[in-house]
């Protein structure tokens, strides 16, 4: 998955570095913005508007065609702000270029707002005093009249001529101010201070003269100064120069545009490049697919041929191996009867032979009692012989009280009845055999049957005792039910079972305990040994087909599988428990009942009950 | 004898009766004819309210907010603390008292009709009303506070956060309290007798009030208490023919006037012009205070601004025509 991983994830981050760079490219070829522009443009237009009106209402106030300063102070705020939005707009738009003609811009025309402040405020007072002079010259006049009365003063006279060529000088400076004007203004003004202490009551009038002219001058001045001023600040030029400078940002931002859209353009082509490039792959990625999917596909239909075949062989295989299960069990069978054969023709040798050495020993023995029998006739013979000789007698007598004592001696007729018992014996142990084998034989057929299993044991037991020899076998046989099932089959259980405790056993030390018992609608059979015990690894395996323990030759491994088998199709169980060195318990569960497949299967006993030959 | 006694004053009676009746009818009737509005004259009426456009739900918010002690950092000042209704919308003292009853340098103008004036404070340095808010409450005589310790007490406040949301977009804001608050203060604008008179009502004002506005305008004064609000639209220096500060003494900072922003010899003791409405409700006069009745502060005014001379009884022709400006919500009869 790590290997997919990685050339996918570089070709999605080159990709999407591809698609970033295009967006990008068609982002800075945006037609250029003229939203704000426009706005800007606009607005300077407003503010050099304004900027004119400006100029015209500080004339128009002058010449008091403004009643008062309201629509000053207005424009004046207007101004501002209008200033304070271009700039706003300047430098959202390129900071960079127009930021210091925005600024030049506001200095400007902040300059001018101050300038104007200082015009209404020096205005204001020159109007005053401009109203008042004449007004204050002509009660001058008034009052020296007074003090005058009828006596006429040529100093006064020529006061009052100073006086009315000041109102006359003031008035025309302040319609056209020059410095000789000036001059002389201040030189009269110089007068009628002085005369203020030569006419006391006059002194008041003449100051408000002499002061109210001494304002004129000043702030007179100080409004031409001022005008002079306003009319320096370069506000409009400012102006001009902002929107020239807009312009060329607009120009640049233009041709900045069209670089971008050549380039734009050559991506866009080596972009398709790209694509005719990726679209010439994929169609032969698709080729080689199809042709992969077609030699796939062949494979498959291969395999599938190949796998018919294989299961054939497989199950022809698998009959071979039924067949040879069925011909090893078979084997097993012959075996495990071979086996019993020879424990059997072992069991009858030894009962044959001493019947035979019995039957011997009388024979040899008998010739002697015909001995005894024919002298004895003798003597009888002689005795009833009235013309017997008696030495003859004495000596046929003596002839037979020496056999006889010679048969008393030998104790030739105990030995004899006890050969012959023996002998009997013998024959009854060969009977015994005989019907154990009998039942065996019977039980080589599969026949179902009602079964003791105690009388099982105890005949396979017997069958068995060539095998366990020496060894001890402890029987503790339950009331047990009977249970349906094959005898032969059972037995051959239970003699594969004592076979294996006494493989697994020493003849000396070998001790074998069967118990038998009632368990759960069934019999339980135990058989434990002594024995060397079989270790856990061998015992999970110890039911399987061909598992031996033995060495080889010894045992075909099959009898426990077999064993296993039988119990299973008598619905049965069997289970193994062993220590090592301890021993090993093999437990049996036959059920009383056969499983109803078994039963269908299986052929019924013959009607004849079990009889003993 | 008696008889043309008698028949002579019955046809002297007759000759005046058509008189007497047509006196009487004039007497008697309201209005006869509308009159025009003056025209060319130096002062204009106020607008009305309604013509501003103001939205009133911000009214009310500013009102509240007006009254609002939050704004200041203990809430124990609010702008209403320095102007009062009662007191001419300003606050009666020489100088105000902020918060810890700090004595504050210079005299409160009045909030009424503040909006009309061309800049705020007496040194004109907030060129609006949203930036003279910001003045007090920064100062550390006056509310001694900011936007960031006061919007956060008001967001504690959950009706009052509802009441801005559904005005403003962003709630409760320093922006949106400045605007509240100062269109409301858009709103106090206090028209006149005179205003009335202005506008053509030849009786809106006494015959003494509009001798006084003559001499008013002829002595000078109109030429710096002009325009709408009579003021409030200009700079002027304080002792134009003689120097008040120094024949007053104890020069302080609030003396400096402009000087204290520009620095600039020329704006020395330069405040802008204050205006004259309501100016019979808000002594003491001047920003130092030092005028405790109208009569002191037109004889300071003559003197030091005008320089002229004038009778005392022009002095109360003029003293009878500024109580005239007097908001007629809040005139006072004599």
């Amino acid at each position: 998955m790590n290997s997919l991983l990685r050339p996918v994830l570089f070709s999605t981050a080159v990709i999407l570095a591809l698609l970033a760079g295009l967006a990008a490219l068609v982002y800075k070829t945006q037609a250029v913005d003229t939203t704000l522009s426009n706005s800007l443009h606009e607005r300077l237009r407003d503010l050099k508007q304004l900027d004119a009106e400006l100029n015209l209402d500080v004339l128009r106030t002058k010449n008091e065609l403004n009643k008062n300063y309201d629509r000053l102070a207005e424009q004046l705020k207007l101004s501002e702000k209008t200033q304070a939005a271009v700039s706003h707009l300047a430098k959202e738009m390129s900071p960079g270029a127009l930021a210091s003609p925005a600024d030049a811009l506001k200095k400007a025309v902040a300059a001018k707002a101050d300038l104007i402040e200082g015009f209404k405020t020096q205005n204001s007072v020159l109007k005053n005093s401009l109203r008042f002079f004449p007004t204050a010259a002509l009660q001058l006049r008034e009052y020296t009249q007074q003090i005058q009365g009828d006596a006429p003063n040529p100093e006064l006279n020529k006061l009052m001529n100073t006086v009315t060529v000041l109102v006359a000088n003031v008035l025309r400076f302040s319609i056209v101010p020059d410095s000789a004007l000036n001059a002389q203004i201040e030189e009269g003004l110089a007068q009628l201070e002085a005369a203020r202490s030569v006419y006391p009551p006059l002194a008041e009038q003449l100051g408000l003269v002499v002061s109210h002219g001494r304002v004129i001058l000043k702030q007179k001045a100080a409004e031409d100064a001022i005008l002079g001023e306003i009319a320096a600040v370069p506000a409009g030029e400012r102006i001009d120069q902002l929107s020239a400078a807009l312009d060329a940002e607009f120009a640049a931002a233009l041709e900045e545009r069209n670089t971008w859209r050549w380039i734009l353009i050559a991506y866009s082509v080596g972009l398709l490049l790209l694509l005719m490039l990726a679209i010439y792959k994929l169609m032969q990625s698709y080729r080689s697919l199809n042709l992969a999917n077609q030699s796939l596909v062949q494979a498959n239909e291969t395999l599938e041929s190949r796998v018919k075949e294989r299961t054939h062989d497989l199950s022809k295989a698998l009959a071979h191996l039924k067949e040879s299960e069925l011909q090893l069990v078979q084997a097993e069978k012959m075996a495990a009867l071979g086996q019993m054969v020879a424990g059997i023709a072992h069991e009858i040798n030894t009962p044959l032979a001493y019947i035979r050495g019995g039957l011997e020993v009388a024979k040899t023995r008998m010739a002697d009692v015909g001995l005894l029998v024919r002298e004895a006739s003798e003597l009888k013979r002689q005795l009833s012989d009235p013309h017997s000789d008696q030495d003859v007698l004495a000596g046929q007598f003596a002839k037979l009280d020496e056999i006889t004592a010679a048969f008393e001696e030998s104790g030739a007729v105990q030995e004899m009845v006890l050969l012959l018992d023996d002998g009997a014996q013998g024959i009854d142990q060969i009977a015994e055999i005989v019907a154990n084998l009998r039942n065996f034989s019977r039980l080589d057929r599969a026949k179902i049957d009602q079964f003791d299993v105690n009388e099982g044991i105890a005949s396979t037991l017997k069958i068995a005792r060539n095998l366990l020899k020496k060894r001890t076998v402890n029987t503790l046989l339950g009331e047990v039910p009977r249970v349906r099932c094959s005898p032969s089959q059972i037995n051959q259980v239970f003699l594969n079972l004592i076979t294996n405790a006494c493989q697994a056993t020493t003849e000396e030390e070998g001790k074998i305990s069967i118990i038998t018992r009632a368990h759960e609608k069934g019999v339980l059979i135990e058989f434990v040994d002594n024995g060397r015990g079989i270790a856990p690894s061998t015992l999970e395996k110890i039911f399987e087909p061909f598992f031996t323990s033995g060495k080889d030759g010894e045992g075909s491994g099959l009898g426990l599988s077999i064993v296993r088998r039988i119990v299973d199709e008598h619905g049965g169980r069997i289970t193994v428990a062993s220590r090592l060195g301890v021993g090993a318990k093999f437990s049996v569960y036959l059920p009383q009942e056969l499983p109803a497949a078994t039963e269908a299967l299986s052929s019924p006993a013959p009607d004849s009950p079990e009889e003993k030959s | 004898m008696l008889r043309p006694f008698l028949l002579r004053c019955a046809a002297r009676l007759g000759a005046a009766l058509p008189a007497v009746v047509g006196l009487a009818l004039l007497a008697g009737s309201a209005p006869a004819l509308p009159e025009a509005p003056l025209a060319n004259e130096p002062i204009s009426p106020l607008p009305e309210v309604k013509s501003l456009n103001l939205d009133p739900r911000k009214v009310k918010l500013g009102e509240k907010m007006f009254n609002d002690g939050r704004l200041s950092l203990d809430n124990t000042v609010s702008c209403a603390s320095c102007h009062l209704f009662t007191k001419g919308g300003a606050d009666g003292l020489s100088t105000s008292v902020g918060i810890r009853q700090q004595i504050g340098p210079i005299n409160a103008p009045t909030v009424f009709n503040a909006a009309l004036n061309f800049r705020q404070f007496w040194d004109g340095r907030a060129d609006s009303l949203e930036n003279q808010i910001d003045g007090v409450v920064h100062n550390p005589k006056e509310f001694d506070s900011s936007w960031e310790k006061n919007v956060p007490k008001l967001n504690n406040d959950v009706p009052l956060v509802q009441e801005f949301f559904a005005i403003y977009p962003d709630g409760i804001q320093g922006a949106n309290v400045k605007d509240a608050i100062a269109t409301y203060e858009r709103s106090l604008l206090t028209p006149s007798r005179f205003d009335r008179y202005l506008k053509g009502d030849s009786r809106a004002i006494s015959a003494d009030e509009a001798k006084g506005y003559q001499l008013f305008k002829n002595y000078g004064c109109v030429a710096c208490h002009q325009g709408v609000n009579i003021g409030g639209n200009m700079y002027q220096k304080f002792g134009v023919f003689h120097d008040y500060f120094s024949h007053r003494g104890n020069i302080t900072d609030a003396d400096m006037g402009r000087f204290t922003l520009t620095r600039r010899e020329q704006d020395r003791h330069v405040f802008k012009v204050p205006t004259l409405r309501n100016i019979a409700l808000t002594p003491p006069y001047f920003h130092d205070a030092s005028a405790s009745t109208l009569e002191q502060a037109v004889d300071v005014m003559f003197h030091h601004q005008l320089g002229r001379i004038a009778s005392e009884e022009d002095k109360r022709l003029i003293v009878r025509f500024l109580h005239s400006l007097t908001g007629e919500r809040f005139e006072v009869k004599p």
